[in-house]
This record gives structure tokens, sequence and C-alpha cells, in this order.
């Protein structure tokens, strides 16, 4: 639903990212985290950072 | 639902309604009934028990100064004892209906008595109207009833002019009157349980109602086509975080489009709260790192989280417009991103009181994949 929004103002979906991870899934979540990331330095800083009207 | 003409005397079928709603205090169909009453240059929501008080009621008065939908929450939330009739437009319905699936209003003891509506005009507009005699608050349903809104170049408001419910869903009484002779007749219609007990009220039969059913579906025909143009023409413009951001610039935070929604109930928002009171530091923290910051701050952060929250609710009355100071679209702009939000889950607000909210409701697997 948020990416619906986001997606109207033309903001990258990788942006944002649910998974569900169990409480026992430590691995999961670390790989996750990595892979987020690196994903995210990938699209490099959000636009909006820059913005003095937000 | 059971079709019945009401006979309107001396050319005013507003005076006759409000006869009718006296019959229905007499009659004891409702024990108390939710009308408008127009005032000097406006119109009010008041709550009558006394059926001569029903002397002034107009439903039909094309002036909405807030979505009555949320006084029937006030009235309703706590449990109510006695049988009241609600005078409501769709959209006020469709609200309704919302809020009972978020808990905020109970249809216990409530009795919903749907009006026609066409729209109603901005409250400054329609002061200006009565106060210049361009319009009578009387005369409102024969000038109208053929499907035209305007007066003198000055329409109703863009959200009803490109709304596409004329008659109010849900209601146990129905009070119709576009495309009707109003000037001689107007339809009620009524609900199998209450039937027997408005008959009682000095109604005929149904006539031919077939001029009416033709307006109706013309009307909903075009202005279902001017929503969708419109929302797709909106969408466009609005296509990137510069353009909301620009769009929102005049935007003061002053939270008059929650409080004027019937769907935004939260007692505390959470943009009123702790969270959203910085220290100077942060600010000054802010103000450095971007050289400059628009004060006051999280304006777009809060018109997306608004959209978030109430987005599938969201019935498009179009009252947070009504209610901006800095004149921002905020009403297209919400219906823009709502819309995505309810296509998403095949979900129309308002549409049936056993329909789940989407977002209160767990399923194992939803929406994936994407």
């Amino acid at each position: 639903m948020v990416k619906e929004i986001l997606k109207q103002f033309g903001v990258e979906e990788d942006r944002l990212w649910f998974r569900f991870i169990s409480a026992s899934e430590g691995n999961y979540f670390g790989q996750t985290i990595t892979e987020m990331v690196e994903k995210l330095k990938q699209l490099g800083p959000n636009p909006m950072g820059k913005k003095w009207q937000t | 639902m059971k079709n019945y003409i009401l006979k309107v005397e001396n050319n005013n079928p507003v005076k006759s309604l409000a006869g009718f709603m006296k019959g229905l205090l007499e009659q004891q169909v409702v024990d108390a009934l939710f009308v408008q009453q127009p005032v000097d240059g406006a119109a009010v929501h008041t709550l009558v028990k006394e059926p001569e008080a029903a002397a002034g009621a107009n439903p039909l008065v094309p002036v909405s100064l807030q979505n009555a939908a949320r006084l029937v929450s006030d009235l309703t939330s706590r449990g109510l004892k006695e049988k009241v009739g609600v005078v409501l437009r769709s959209c006020e319905v469709r609200a309704l209906v919302e809020l009972v699936k978020l808990q905020q209003a109970k249809l216990d003891n409530l009795v919903i008595i749907g009006v026609d509506c066409l729209g109603t005009f901005e409250p400054s507009t329609y002061r200006q109207l009565v106060k210049s005699g361009q319009l009578k608050p009387e005369d409102w349903a024969a000038k109208a009833a053929g499907g035209e809104t305007a007066i003198g170049g000055t329409d109703v408001r863009r959200s009803c002019r490109i709304c596409d419910h004329v008659t109010a869903e849900h209601a146990q009484i129905h009070i119709g009157w576009v495309g009707m002779n109003v000037n001689s007749e107007l339809l009620i219609q009524a609900g199998d349980e209450l039937a027997g007990a408005v008959e009682k009220i000095g109604l005929s039969g149904g006539g031919d109602l077939s001029k009416r059913s033709d307006l109706i579906s013309r009307l909903v025909e075009t202005r279902a086509a001017e929503k969708e143009k419109m929302i797709a023409e909106y969408s466009d413009k609005l296509n990137s975080m510069d353009k909301l951001m620009d769009e929102l610039s005049a935007c003061l935070k002053c939270s008059n489009c929650r409080q004027a929604c019937p769907i935004c109930f939260c007692r505390e928002c959470v943009f009123i709260s702790p969270t959203f009171q910085h220290d100077a530091d942060k600010y000054l923290k802010w103000a450095e790192r971007k050289g400059c910051i628009e004060m006051p701050t999280d304006t777009v952060l809060f018109h997306l989280t608004r959209a978030n929250h109430m987005g599938e609710s969201c019935v498009g009355c179009g009252q947070c417009e009504s209610a901006c100071p800095s004149g921002i679209p905020v009403g297209m702009m919400f219906q823009v991103m709502s819309k995505r939000i309810q296509d998403l889950f095949d979900y129309v607000p308002g549409r049936d009181i056993e329909e789940p909210l989407p977002l209160s409701t767990y399923k194992e697997v939803e929406l994936e994949p994407r």
C-alpha cells in the first residue's frame, strides 16, 4: 500500500522493503539486511534528503 | 423498497418534506430526527425531539458544513437507546459505514434516511448566493431537479461535480427529488419493515419513475466519466516527489483536512504527539544539512501518512479540500492516492457493511507475488 502511494510520486519501489522474518531466523535476518544495504547503496542517497520543502 | 409519492402543496417541496419529517416523529417511526435546518447564510445539523421543531427542517439544502457521519459517530459510538432517524447524503452514509467498520459508530437504533444529492456549494459560496438573493434554500429542489446545479456560473464543490452517487445507499427510508416534478410530488421509498409505519403519514402509491431513473443513470454516467478523467489528469500532473512538494508547499499543517475528514477518527493524531515536537537543535541541524528548511516541517510526511491511514476508506466527500485555508486541492490528491489503495484490494468504501476492511483482515497469502 505504501509502495502504491510512493509509486505515484516516482519513488523507486526498492527503497522500501517488506520481509517476514521470525525471531529464530538470525541468519536470514542478517542476510536480508546485507542485501538491502547493497541495494540501497546501488540506488544512492534519496534525492529527497537534499530538498528543503519536506 | 416500496415506492410512495408525497404530494407537494403550494409549490413548496421543502415545507411538505418538513411535514413528512414531523409525521415521522408524530407516528413514532423514530423518537428523534437528525436533519439539517437552514440558518442565515448556512445550514446546521440539528437533533429534533419535538415534532413541531421539525418545521424548519430542510433535508435538501445544498450546503454541508461537514460530513455528518462524524456527528452520527458522536451520537452513536457510546450506544443509542432511542430510535433516531438520521438524514444523510450518499457520501455521509458511505463514511458512516466505514466508521461502523472502524468501530467508531453503531447502527443499533439508527434509521438511515437517505436523500438525493447533486452536490453542495462551498459554505462561503453558499452564503454569498443566499445573501445576494440568487439562491433561496426552499427553491433549490425545483431549480436542480433537472440535473443542472450551477447558479449564475457558480457550481457546487469540485468533489460533488465528479461524485457518481446521487441516491444514498443503505437507507431504510429514502427521499427522492432528482428527476421529479418537485412542485407537485416527491418520492419516498421505505424498506419493508418501515413501510407500514411510513404509509400512515399521508403518502400515496408510487407513480411513473422512468424519467427519474433515466436522469439519474445519465448523471451517474457523466459524473463517473468526469471523475475518471480528472483523477487521471491529476495523477499525471502529480507524478513526482518534486511536484508533490510544490503542491503542498502552501500547507500550514493546520490539520483542518484531518479535522474535516470523516474517517480520521484518532483522538490524538501522531502529528500533534511529542513525536513531532522537536528541539530547536534538531531544526537547526536540518537547516544546516540542507542549507534551508521550510517551516512548518513534515508537511509532505503529514499528508502521506494520512493517505496511508485513511486511504482505504476515503469516500471522496472532499470536505478536506473545502477546509483547506491555502486552497490546496487535497481532496483531489487524496482521491488519486486512495484510488490506488482501493484498487489494490478491490475495495470500495461504503459499498457493503459486511465487507471487511482490507487492513484489519488477516490473510496468510496476500498481494503476492507482485
